[in-house]
């Protein structure tokens, strides 16, 4: 019994990482963009939250509706005055700017927050557990599941059923000829990160409500995403979740082993799947 | 008054030069031809009046209003719309979902051309609109190709090379459509390296060679020779 109580906690904190991960999947999708500071973007959502939680005194969750806006614009703006002038056939000036961002955000934090561990309180429902059958659920690690579903089922949503996702799609395929439809390639662009931003928010959400966090964590957090996507092959949503719950078992299997285990085991499983599938479970048809 | 003309025009690729001073007029409801041996300008020719490469803004008039430093992204909202050399169909997106994201930079302007009447001049598209745009034909890709361009119901239509590489009987399908292209208002650009195609759609010719007009006409008006020798230059 006890091993099926892991392997359910290990899908569980899937979810979580395929919330880091779909953020990620986004950007890269569209325009092959590998944002460096991505975890960083999501330990500066959680501050975001923290400070409107402690500023109004309000609910995590009305915290998180209330910065996702703000972190659409952060997105919007990094995007149209930043990134968009790195992007291009050479694959280096984006990651230099973002590892540049990464290390300019997580100093910022220090400065604003201290090196501190914060954490956003949400009260009795950092506690709450359900029964289900033989295992005890808790209720935010269930919650965070929920929210990686719908947050996968919304931007597939977005992307297959929208004129919004076809200009996504077709700017990802092409942007020269995106441009001869009429679609600005710079502000599809603006638009893509402002919603990965919002898919962060929601990340940080839960990042904080569940455990400690501190400015310096942002790195280890793209990590995880990173062997998320990877695994779930690049440009699939779905396989992104699925990466996720990889890993996720992988650490609670590997913890529950030896607690020591618990992130080599996560890194591990990344690379029997990269040996084994080098394209990642559900590559496109195409690249 | 003609309604879009290039005087002029030059452009260059890196410290290539490719065109040497173009000038090209075409008239309301006209469709002209541009014929030339491969490396001639041609696609470089329309890749200046879409917005693709920008020049000049008095190097390219629309109504007599200059648009030649305007992106591509805003030329095609002023009614030029371009069937790109190669088609270049989005491969992530449908059917469909090419000839939707055709009318993209227009929305809500109306027009003659619906998704409908899209499916009415091509009928085989409509069986098919749920496929991946890229697992067509190639002639079938080129009507995809074509119907995208005029969901943005253009003014004026510019097809790049729309015969390449397909067999005659497809291209004469694909050629078919023109006479309803042109009664729903659009003029029409067709650059073509298949002559014998381009004097039978054309009101007027012009022939490209290195980069400049070596020939200019209607099509009756031109001997062979006189096209030969535009084409290839006089001393072959």
């Amino acid at each position: 019994m006890i091993w099926i109580d892991t392997i359910v906690q290990g899908i569980l904190l899937g979810g979580l990482y395929a919330l880091f991960a779909a953020g990620l999947s986004l950007v890269f999708g569209i325009m092959r963009l590998v944002n460096l500071a991505h975890g960083d973007l999501i330990v500066l959502g959680a501050y975001l939250i923290l400070m409107v939680v402690s500023v109004l005194g309000i609910n995590p969750f009305l915290a998180a509706l209330i910065a996702m806006p703000l972190m659409f614009g952060i997105g919007w703006v990094l995007q149209r005055v930043v990134l968009n002038r790195v992007l291009g056939e050479d694959i280096l000036p984006p990651l230099l700017v973002t590892f540049g961002l990464s290390i300019v955000i997580q100093n910022v934090l220090l400065e604003g927050f201290s090196a501190d561990s914060q954490r956003v309180r949400a009260g009795a429902l950092e506690t709450a557990s359900v029964d289900v059958g033989p295992v005890t659920l808790g209720v935010m690690p269930l919650l965070t599941f929920a929210s990686a579903i719908l947050v996968i089922i919304a931007l597939n949503q977005l992307f297959y059923r929208t004129a919004l996702g076809r200009a996504f799609r077709a700017t990802s395929d092409d942007p020269v000829t995106a441009s001869l439809m009429g679609i600005k390639p710079a502000s599809v662009f603006a638009v893509a990160t402002g919603i990965a931003m919002i898919v962060v928010t929601i990340a940080a959400l839960y990042l904080g409500m569940r455990a400690n966090f501190d400015p310096t964590i942002g790195p280890a957090r793209l990590i995880y995403a990173f062997e998320a996507v990877i695994i779930g092959g690049l440009g699939s949503l779905w396989g992104t979740l699925a990466g996720g719950v990889i890993i996720g078992v992988a650490q609670t299997v590997g913890a529950a082993v030896n607690p020591e285990w618990q992130i080599l085991a996560g890194h591990v499983a990344f690379l029997v799947v990269l040996l084994i599938r080098p394209r990642g479970l559900f590559p496109r048809a195409y690249d | 008054m003609s309604l879009l003309t290039t005087r002029g025009l030059t452009a260059n690729y890196g410290d290539f030069q490719a065109l040497f001073g173009v000038d090209i007029e075409l008239g309301k409801g006209e469709t002209i031809a541009i014929i030339g041996a491969n490396g001639a300008g041609k696609t470089t020719l329309m890749r200046s009046i879409s917005g693709v490469l920008r020049n000049a803004p008095e190097m390219v008039t629309l109504d007599d209003k200059p648009i030649g430093a305007l992106p591509a992204d805003e030329i095609v909202g002023l009614g030029i719309a371009m069937v790109p050399e190669g088609r270049k169909l989005f491969p992530s997106l449908s059917v469909e979902e090419n000839l939707q994201i055709g009318a993209y930079g227009s929305t809500g302007k109306g027009g003659y051309w619906t998704l409908d009447r899209i499916y009415g001049l091509f009928p085989i598209l409509k069986e098919k609109r749920s496929l991946p745009a890229t697992s067509l034909s190639g002639g079938q890709q080129q009507m995809v190709s074509i119907g995208r361009a005029l969901m943005s119901n253009p003014g004026v239509l510019l097809c790049d090379e729309i015969s390449l590489g397909l067999a005659p009987v497809v291209i004469r399908d694909i050629y078919a459509a023109l006479p309803q292209i042109q009664e729903a208002g659009a003029a029409v650009i067709v650059v073509e390296q298949d002559i014998g195609q381009a004097m039978k759609v054309a009101d007027r010719v012009y022939c490209m060679m290195e980069g400049r007009i070596t020939l200019t006409g209607t099509p009756d008006a031109l001997s062979r020779d006189a096209i030969h020798d535009a084409y290839f230059g006089a001393a072959a």
